[in-house]
């Protein structure tokens, strides 16, 4: 496929993977001979790490990669294979049923996707994965889950503890090391003790905390943090006085969820007061955050915003929150079982409603102050992006509370560009329907709400929808008096009844809403009324007025900064100017217009500007670049995935009919393949006639693909993960910290762009050989590892 | 007043109504007198035939798990009208929410669930009379 997409993504552990080599093989084994593994067990048994670690073992097998999808924080089982399709980077687009939108994608292609907690959602995943399985043939799935899925053909991996020595078992310290509890602890102790090791005489009471844990590896884990302060022995001592207490639970839960809810309880009792508040509130979060919104959220009471940075450094290191391991502003995340304990806490102090309108506050002041139209919006998009489990976990909160409800509407709205361009139609659709419901009939954000959905209908191609809700959004926006939302109504209107073949009534709308946006000074509102009514026109074969019209707004879109819209103002003027017999004037129109869908980073705008430019070059005999260019709008509408307009679909033929029969069949194929596939970049460079893909914008808007170089000291440590070292057995190599190791290999997995140990041992592997000190050094990280990334 | 049971055909103009006036989501589920009805319809255009047969096994699955949660819900009769790609489907169940879940769970987020009545069409049919014609 000639998209940019990674083969594959999992996410970055720092620490390392112990033991499980029985597991690996099973689930190995399993994969062999199924389609669906499902990993199961109790929380925090391991079973998300071992899956990761099975998936990447599994990697050769897979040409199209392994994928994972995080589903713990998703609530709704609807949203499943968008969640899904987002995790594989495609947009949702289209409102096909979205299993068949998937598989399409999916067809052909030989993928490996980790479905990662289902147990909150298990019958919707179950349904899902059945669908999935049975319509994309070359499809493999390992699945986690605290239960069985109960799918047809489903084989079950059940994750046990790690194995401990028995009370009356081995002393000696290498005995004990082939223990997997143990070699766990000695290896998270060395992380944060550097120098540890596992001897005479601490060995008893390593095996013995590794026994009270009952092998539970994030009991175990937390265990170890503890040897910043205390000694194994003493921590043995207290796990031993206060288990009994910790772990009396209720008898109808499962003996390894009674230590392991212990295990937190003593984890937590060890925390200082401001500590375990921070613990309580940081588990509002969904998925991951950074900073900034753990000091808005966070810091209230006796908490300062800079006590609360102190406090994130202080879980990290406690293990209680894990720093990410991606590029650029750090994000923390909780593992799920430590969030559910933290949120429990939280809801018994009675705290978690004003957590959560605080946690909302936060991310409805974001998603209103970003930058919709201007040039920083694909840097605002990716911090959207980041946040998206955040942004629905607020939505959530808005909609479980009756006086919520306006406040979840306002943020839904504001969301409205993120939802249409960045491919959460179903979701954002979804959300307005729920919040509409519940909202008041005389609330005066509902004619917002009603035209927002009715617009995101019409961008799902979903007609009677769309008509339905801007019907009604015109009908409330008229009786409220709300010229804005009238202005919108009206020009979303004026789209569907011209897709409904009423194209006067469709034109009196738009032009009607021009006007109203012209008379609010709503120069976006104004910028949309005019590309729609550029368009209709342009579909109606009137191009003079088309050019007209597309002409206002680029130059309103100039004055005013908004990439966006001059991006498709231009490229309609340049298809207007193409059919009113200019291809030069027309080819110069659509790469001013590409260069701005680079810049924006908008797909569906890049793939319209390659079709737009196959066209002229075919109308000036260019039949070769015409097909390859041809070939190249394929993949990128594939890649979102979506279709050119059917509006547009007679140029795109005759374009196609024309150069075809200037060349031989076989040449034709040749151009077609070759266009098809390439990435979108370098179609890009090819259609401005740049001759290799351009250096990525300096104001850091493109996605960052090449990594940067390594230093000597990282350019040491990564050949080191390659030998198959822990960090502290790093640290001991170079006599650094084991922290240090853990910040190094952070650094290398950002540079390189890669998310595993073993995925830098694969880089380290393909890199020439120059021995500095006895060290293999790697001449240049750049270009070699942008051929691993790719 | 239309008969509620048994469920018949119902691919005649006749035999699909309006919507329950009397508005939806009011009963139990524990309240096995108020089963109602609850139409969907599905647009399946562009699915390919493997597809197809996947969104009626998806949606016999979802039911199936939804009853096994202790919902009282029923998948009546799928009527499919391949011209059209469009499939109506009708099911019986104590409310709409049940209706819903179950269309959640097999990955139609966006289905619209509307409350009909049923009734049997009597022998003066349409098509008994065609039957009759020479």
């Amino acid at each position: 496929m000639g998209s940019e997409r990674p083969t594959g993504r999992l996410r970055g552990e720092l620490t390392e993977f112990v033991g499980r080599r029985a597991e690996l093989a099973l689930v190995r084994q399993a994969l062999g001979t199924a389609r669906l593994v499902t990993l199961t067990g109790p929380g925090g048994i391991g079973k998300t790490r071992l899956a990761l670690q099975a998936a990447w073992g599994a990697r050769r097998a897979f040409g199209d990669g392994v994928w994972l999808a995080e589903l713990g924080s998703l609530r709704d089982s609807a949203l499943l294979v968008p969640e899904v399709a987002r995790s594989l980077g495609l947009s949702d687009q289209s409102a096909r049923w979205a299993v068949a939108a998937l598989s399409d994608c999916l067809a052909g292609r030989q993928l490996l996707l980790v479905l990662d907690q289902c147990e909150h959602l298990a019958d919707g995943c179950a349904v899902m994965a059945d669908a999935l399985l049975r319509t994309s043939p070359a499809l493999r799935i390992i699945a986690t889950s605290r239960h069985v899925l109960g799918v047809a053909g489903e084989v079950t991996v059940a994750v046990p503890p790690m194995t401990v020595p028995a009370e009356d078992g081995p002393t000696s310290p290498g005995e004990l090391l082939r223990f997997e509890a143990v070699r766990l602890f000695a290896d998270r102790a060395g992380a944060v003790l550097p120098g540890f090791t596992l001897d005479a005489g601490n060995g008893a009471a390593v095996a013995g905390v590794c026994r009270a844990l009952d092998g539970i590896p994030l009991a175990v884990e937390l265990a170890a943090v503890r040897l910043r302060s205390l000694s194994p022995g003493q921590i043995l001592a207290r796990l031993d006085s206060r288990f009994e207490l910790l772990s009396g639970g209720s008898p109808a839960d499962a003996p390894h969820h009674r230590t392991l809810h212990a295990a937190l309880a003593w984890s937590y009792g060890l925390l200082t007061e401001a500590e375990q508040a921070m613990w309580r509130r940081v588990s509002v979060f969904a998925g991951s955050f950074d900073l900034d919104a753990a000091e808005a959220v966070c810091a209230t009471g006796d908490i300062t915003a800079e006590l609360a940075v102190d406090l994130v450094d202080g879980l990290v290191a406690k293990s209680i929150l894990i720093r990410g391991a991606g590029d650029g502003k750090a994000r923390y995340r909780l593992l799920d079982t430590i969030g559910e304990f933290g949120l429990g806490k939280l809801r018994a102090e009675g705290s978690e409603r004003e957590l959560r309108a605080r946690h909302r506050d936060w991310y409805a002041a974001l998603a209103a102050e970003q930058e919709a139209f201007g040039p920083r919006r694909a840097e605002w998009i990716g911090r959207l992006d980041q946040e998206h489990e955040n942004l629905r976990a607020a939505l959530e909160f808005c909609l479980s509370e009756p006086r919520e409800v306006p406040a979840g509407v306002e943020l839904a709205c504001d969301l409205w560009r993120y939802w249409e361009t960045h491919g959460h139609l179903t979701e954002g659709r979804r959300t307005l329907a729920a919040l509409l419901e519940k909202l008041d009939k005389a609330a005066d954000v509902r004619p917002r709400a009603l035209w927002v959905a009715g617009f995101l209908a019409l961008v799902q191609g979903d007609l009677p929808a769309a008509r339905a809700l801007l019907e009604a959004a015109l009908e409330a926006a008229s009786s409220a008096g709300d010229v804005r939302s009238i202005a919108y109504a009206s020009s979303q209107l004026g789209y569907v009844l011209y897709y409904l073949g009423e194209l006067d009534q469709g034109h009196v709308m738009a032009e009607n809403a021009l006007r109203l946006h012209h008379q609010s000074a709503d120069q976006i509102g104004e910028a949309l009324a005019l590309t729609q009514i550029g368009f209709i026109h342009l579909c109606s074969g009137e191009s003079q007025v088309a050019a007209a019209r597309f002409g206002e707004c680029a130059r309103l879109a100039e004055r005013t900064g908004n990439v966006w819209y001059q991006g498709y103002a231009r490229w309609g003027l340049a298809v207007a100017t193409w059919l009113l017999g200019d291809p030069d004037g027309a080819a110069a129109l659509v790469c001013d217009s590409l260069r701005s869908m680079r810049v924006i980073d908008d797909p569906v705008g890049v793939a319209e500007c390659l079709n737009a430019l196959a066209w002229i070059a075919a109308a000036r005999k260019q039949a070769v670049l015409a097909l390859t260019l041809m070939g190249a709008a394929d993949a990128a509408w594939a890649a979102v995935p979506a279709v050119l307009q059917p509006a547009l679909r007679g140029y795109h033929d005759a374009a196609l009919g024309a150069a075809s029969e200037a060349l031989p069949d076989s040449e034709c194929q040749a151009a077609l393949a070759k266009g098809t596939a390439m990435s979108r970049a370098d179609a890009i460079a090819l259609a401005l006639g740049e001759s290799s893909r351009p250096a990525p914008p300096s104001d850091g808007t493109q996605a960052a693909g090449r990594p940067g170089r390594l230093t000597r000291r990282e350019q040491d440590v990564a050949v080191l993960v390659a030998r198959g070292l822990s960090n502290s057995q790093i640290a001991a190599e170079l006599v650094i910290s084991a922290r240090t190791v853990e910040t190094h290999v952070q650094h290398i997995m950002d540079k390189l762009g890669v998310s595993t140990r073993a995925q830098i041992a694969a880089w380290s592997a393909g890199q020439p050989l120059k021995i500095r000190g006895g060290i293999r050094e790697f001449p240049d990280a750049g270009p070699a590892a942008d051929r691993h990334c790719q | 007043m239309p008969a509620r049971q048994p469920i018949a055909i119902v691919n005649s103009r006749h035999a699909l109504n309006a919507c329950d006036p009397r508005g939806v989501g009011e009963e139990t589920v524990a309240d096995e007198t108020h089963r109602r009805l609850y139409l969907v319809e599905h647009d399946l255009r562009g699915l390919s035939p493997a597809q197809l047969a996947s969104v009626h096994r998806a949606l016999d699955e979802a039911v199936r798990r939804e009853a096994g949660r202790g919902s009282r819900i029923r998948y009546v009769q799928r009527i499919y009208a391949p011209d059209e790609r469009r499939c109506l489907c009708l099911f019986e169940a104590t409310s709409p929410q049940v209706v819903r879940a179950v269309n959640d769970m097999a990955q139609f987020p966006l289905a619209r669930v509307v409350a009909v009545l049923s009734s049997v069409p009597d022998g003066t049919s349409l098509m008994a009379d065609l039957e009759e014609t020479p």
